[in-house]
């Protein structure tokens, strides 16, 4: 995630630049000096006037309100900074920057690097002079501008994380640095395919916005509340008016993420998620009103589902394509995915057991989305050219991820069953624990079966895109080969079912392993494996997490496994209930 | 089925075996674990070795094989067949049509690249392996040489063994190799464009660092009559006028006089200039003291008055990624031995016979031709991430279009059909200024009705064969409790 394209050159003059601006006195030239020393949050102030003016950012016009989200994100490696509206926050850099060239808010996050800069190690967020003052941190910067000439090509090695890092602390500041001196404000617009441009560049049509723009900084100084309002209005008109062939579709877009960005549908949605999983779970236990409970189940699914379902419709919107292009928008809609097998295995089984069992995966998928944004990018991005406007990719990316989806879900009810087999008791187990465990396994292999139509076909999918935008069908390229490694998986617990090889116990924990697999097709290739022409989706970031949730599961298993045998619980006693023929 | 297959013949017993649903597992087990052992080879080298080790090797396509032995046997074992066999069926034999399709494309099929510059035309086809090319007067021969990744043993080849009458054998194969040029003595060779010309061989010690460079100059090719060496120009010819020192302000010129001796003139960005003569017979050994900064000495180190390149291949420095060189290889004859790079050739002289050798890539030429018009890339606004890019060809000569040429787009996603080859739009290299090269996918696939056709096979059966399973559970009783 870098929002400044700093020409590597370009490092070391603004370190410079940025260290005689900062220590001395800031001085303007395009009609503004900061001389407030103190910073106030308005928490009571509207910032939505403002924060629907649109900017061009990333490649896209956005709402202001994105990139203050975005850029506060970037900075802190958190959604919120002690509280402050994002809008807020920057407009109180540029109005009292040296007050907050004191704060700590620029996020280091490997130690390891925290240790080669010398920091106290105590903190993940450091102060602009901290960070300037750190003469590791300079030396690095001037190695940087001397050694790189223009951009890595596609494929290059990859950069070692601590260098990453380092590269994006010195981005960090670059952006400080850009919003404080106005030049990362690119409030004047210039016809599409051409950059805005900046407060501090020397152009006369932008002459009216800058002046808006003053004024509004101006009020924001004063404290003035209804007057920064006032001058919201006119510094967004006075954009819009200037952007060539801005249509009220765009328009449309440029509210509608703002709107997104407001209501956090997906933050909705995990509340909502919650309850549907405590009353679906508990809805047997409850003697009295039954009726209310049932209703509650009911109703905190279904607006669960609506309030995901808009987030999803809201972002398909904005960005003019479905919604699978990086990690967080797969975890989303495979959040989603998991639900409507649930739902459409309910609907057949009525077993309410899947819904409670579905609305706890969306709601750790959702909160895993939401927990990490850091590394999984949660802002809207324009995609790389083979992605555009395919047909046969929006049906084989969506297709494969409701096959993860399903997957999920099998990994979900099977886990459910490892459960009930663990707390069987030793020496009889009763008939609605083995009835349970039987209905339980029964569900899970009707997700599996969802789960293995759904990446067959996804794959094949696949080699139909590749075949038509690269010109072979299969190239053992290595997301391909991890999606047909999950379906062999998959496929070894379909048929192995019908040898004397495993069980039910085995049939559930051969259903949990194999998601490894998915695991591997889905995060694996791109942030561990990194290779092959899949590139586009490749990232770093989030293994603990991931290997954690690995062998958290991994462990689960073991214990189950352990417990079941010395128990004694075998195959012999309720086996073959789901087999057929 | 144990208990009655002594009473069953040996050809029914194989079959049983070869139908059994353990074996099936099995061999999807190791599938699936072949495969993922590829996938973590490709991630740690690239991926040519991971094709080398396994989706390549012979083993791999013999557990290939096996799939599809197992999934015909068991349809068989179900003839005859009846209705309720279809979905079963379907997904099975959609297996084999698809395996036997992607055979019909690595038999048959090609798939290859194609560069054209902006406004040029090109029409051969250049693919991912390499061959020999060996011709005599205008017998032509290619051998093909196989590629492996480094650290596996090369098998020799034996040109002589391939029906050649030439004592010529390949002997080294360097996966990744990095040229070094030097300068031997020797005389023209015309079949390849070489004429021998005067050579020196100069070292330089001192500069900022300390250390010292050897570097070669020699006057029979304008890319070794002037060679830069740091901030300095160094440079060889046959008058100083050829060489005007005019631009750079570190220069260091070399001037043959017809008297044998080597003279020079030195420039430093001081603006100070320096000018000595080498006499004949002097000229290697001595300092000179061109008047650069940081007391820099320059010292002539071999002087071959009649000398023609000689490139040798070592290991190359990059041994992975996209930077990593291309292949070399070594070939030994009777008398003499020679290094050939990728692209490169060189004429050998046996038995007073003049054997011309190529090293090359494989390269089919299409029955058409493709003039490149205009390379046109658009950005993402305001960044510099190209959002799409496009070629505006001409195509020229086709079988179908013979008269005349006819202009189409090859653009992302949208390629170009044309007697059977399609044409995509891969990638390009960027010059500044232009022509831009477009490099283009090519590729003719037989086997692509056959694939299609199984996919849809496997993903129909099995959808009728869970949709089948789901009517069978739900009518009986679900649970006994």
């Amino acid at each position: 995630m870098r929002f400044v394209q700093l020409g590597k050159v370009r490092f070391l003059l603004f370190l410079f630049f940025a260290w005689m601006t900062v220590f001395m006195r800031l001085d303007s030239h395009w009609g503004y000096a900061a001389e407030a020393t103190q910073a106030v949050q308005h928490s009571d102030w509207s910032f939505t006037p403002i924060g629907l003016a649109p900017v061009q950012n990333g490649g896209r016009i956005k709402p202001l309100d994105s990139l203050a989200r975005e850029v506060i994100l970037y900075q802190t490696g958190s959604r919120a900074y002690k509280g402050w509206n994002s809008l807020d926050l920057i407009f109180s850099w540029i109005a009292s920057p040296q007050y907050w060239e004191d704060q700590p808010f620029i996020l280091v996050g490997r130690e390891d690097v925290r240790r080669q800069l010398g920091l106290e190690d105590q903190r993940t967020l450091y102060t602009p002079r901290e960070l300037f003052k750190n003469s590791t941190l300079l030396q690095y910067a001037e190695r940087m501008g001397k050694g790189i000439q223009g951009s890595e090509p596609p494929g290059a090695p990859k950069a070692n994380p601590r260098d990453q890092e380092l590269k994006t602390v010195l981005d960090r500041l670059g952006l400080f640095h850009s919003f404080i001196t106005g030049q990362g404000w690119l409030l004047i617009p210039k016809p599409a395919p051409a950059a805005w441009v900046s407060l501090v560049d020397q152009d006369h049509e932008g002459d009216v916005i800058r002046s808006q723009f003053v004024e509004l900084l101006k009020s924001y100084q004063a404290g003035d509340r209804s007057q920064f309002e006032r001058s919201s209005l006119l510094l967004r008109s006075a954009i819009e008016g200037e952007i060539p062939g801005y249509s009220d579709d765009l328009k449309n877009a440029v509210f509608a993420e703002s709107f997104y960005n407001r209501m956090r549908p997906f933050g909705i949605a995990c509340i909502l998620y919650l309850i549907s999983a405590f009353t679906w779970s508990f809805r047997k236990s409850f003697k009295k009103s039954k009726r209310w409970i049932n209703v509650l189940a009911y109703f905190s699914l279904g607006l669960a589902l609506a309030s995901h379902l808009a987030g999803i419709g809201l972002r398909c919107f904005v960005a003019g394509r479905p919604p699978v292009t990086n990690m967080y928008e797969s975890i989303i809609w495979v959040s989603l995915g998991v639900v409507l097998f649930a739902l459409i295995l309910y609907a057949i089984h009525r077993q309410g057991t899947v819904l409670a069992v579905a609305s706890v995966l969306a709601l750790l998928g959702l909160i895993a989305g939401d927990a990490a944004p850091a590394m999984m990018d949660p802002s809207l991005r324009p995609l790389v050219p083979v992605l555009r406007s395919n047909y046969w990719l929006t049906i084989h990316v969506l297709t494969i991820t409701l096959g993860y989806a399903a997957f999920a879900l099998t990994l979900g009810l099977a886990n459910m069953s490892l459960y009930h087999f663990m707390t069987l008791s030793g020496s009889k187990p009763g008939p609605v624990k083995k009835a349970k465990i039987l209905e339980l396994n029964q569900l899970t292999y009707r997700a599996m079966q969802f789960g293995v139509v759904l990446i067959a076909a996804g794959t094949i999918l696949g080699g139909i895109w590749a075949d038509y935008s690269w010109g072979r069908f299969w190239g053992w390229d290595p997301k391909e080969v991890w999606a047909l490694i999950t379906l062999l998986c998959y496929l070894v617990i379909l048929h192995g079912r019908f040898t004397d090889w495993m069980g039910q116990f085995g049939f559930a924990a051969l259903s949990t392993v194999s998601f490894l697999s998915v695991v591997m097709a889905w995060y694996g290739v791109n942030f561990v494996l990194g290779a092959g022409l899949h590139s586009y989706g490749f990232s770093t970031g989030g293994t603990p997490w991931v290997v954690g949730f690995v062998s958290v599961q991994m462990l689960f298993v073991l214990v189950t496994t352990l417990v079941h045998f010395r128990v004694g619980f075998g195959k012999k006693k309720i086996h073959s209930m789901i087999v057929q023929e | 089925m144990a208990r009655k297959l002594h009473h069953k013949s040996v050809s029914e017993k194989i079959f049983g075996i070869l139908c059994s649903l353990k074996i099936a597992v099995l061999v999807i087990l190791s599938l699936a674990a072949s495969l993922a052992a590829g996938t973590i080879i490709e991630s740690i080298y690239d991926t040519p070795t991971s094709q080398y080790w396994i989706y390549r090797a012979r083993w791999f396509h013999g557990i290939l094989a096996l799939l599809g032995v197992n999934i015909f046997c068991v349809a068989m074992s179900r003839f005859p067949w009846k209705k309720r066999h279809t979905p079963f069926l379907l997904a099975h034999l959609g297996i084999l049509t698809l395996l036997a399709g992607s055979w019909m494309t690595e038999q048959l099929g090609v798939d290859g690249n194609l560069r054209v510059s902006e406004g040029e035309t090109a029409s051969v086809v250049e693919l991912d392996t390499a061959a020999l090319v060996i011709s005599e007067s205008d017998q032509v021969k290619a051998i093909p040489i196989p590629w492996i990744p480094r650290g596996v043993p090369f098998q020799m080849i034996d040109l002589a063994a391939h029906g050649l009458p030439y004592d010529i054998k390949v002997d080294r194969f360097l996966t990744h190799a990095d040229a070094v040029v030097s300068f031997v003595p020797g005389e023209s060779a015309p079949g390849i464009g070489v004429k021998a010309a005067p050579a020196i061989r100069i070292r330089i010690v001192g500069g900022p660092m300390g250390i010292s460079e050897d570097i070669w100059l020699w006057e029979g090719a304008p890319a070794w009559q002037t060679v830069q060496a740091g901030p300095a120009q160094l440079s060889l010819g046959v008058s100083e006028g050829a060489h005007p020192l005019q631009n750079p302000k570190t220069a260091l010129h070399f001037t043959l006089e017809n008297n044998g001796s080597l003279s020079y003139v030195a420039r430093s960005s001081a603006g100070s200039q320096v000018r000595g003569n080498l006499r004949k017979g002097h000229i290697v050994g001595e300092v000179i003291h061109p008047g650069w900064k940081m007391d820099v000495t320059v010292t002539v180190t071999e002087w071959v008055p009649r000398a023609i390149p000689q490139t040798i291949y070592k290991p190359a420095r990059i041994q992975q990624g996209p930077q990593a060189p291309s292949s070399a290889i070594h070939m030994m004859a009777a008398t003499t031995d020679v290094w050939l790079g990728l692209g490169d050739r060189a004429v050998l002289e046996l038995n007073h016979r003049e054997i011309s050798i190529g090293y090359y890539s494989r390269r089919f030429v299409l029955p058409f031709s493709l003039r490149l018009e205009r390379f046109t890339v658009e950005h993402d606004q305001g960044t510099l991430n190209p959002a799409s890019y496009a070629s505006r060809v001409s195509v020229l000569g086709s079988p179908s279009i013979p008269s005349h040429s006819q202009e189409e787009n090859i653009s992302m996603n949208e390629p170009l059909h044309m007697n059977g080859y399609t044409i995509y739009q891969a990638s390009y290299e960027d010059a500044d200024p232009r022509p831009v090269t477009s490099i283009f996918a090519v590729s003719r696939d037989p086997g692509r009705p056959w694939k299609y056709l199984g996919s849809l096979l496997i993903v129909l059966g099995s959808i009728l064969l869970f949709a089948a399973k789901y009517r069978q559970k739900i009518s009986l009783p679900v649970l006994e409790a």
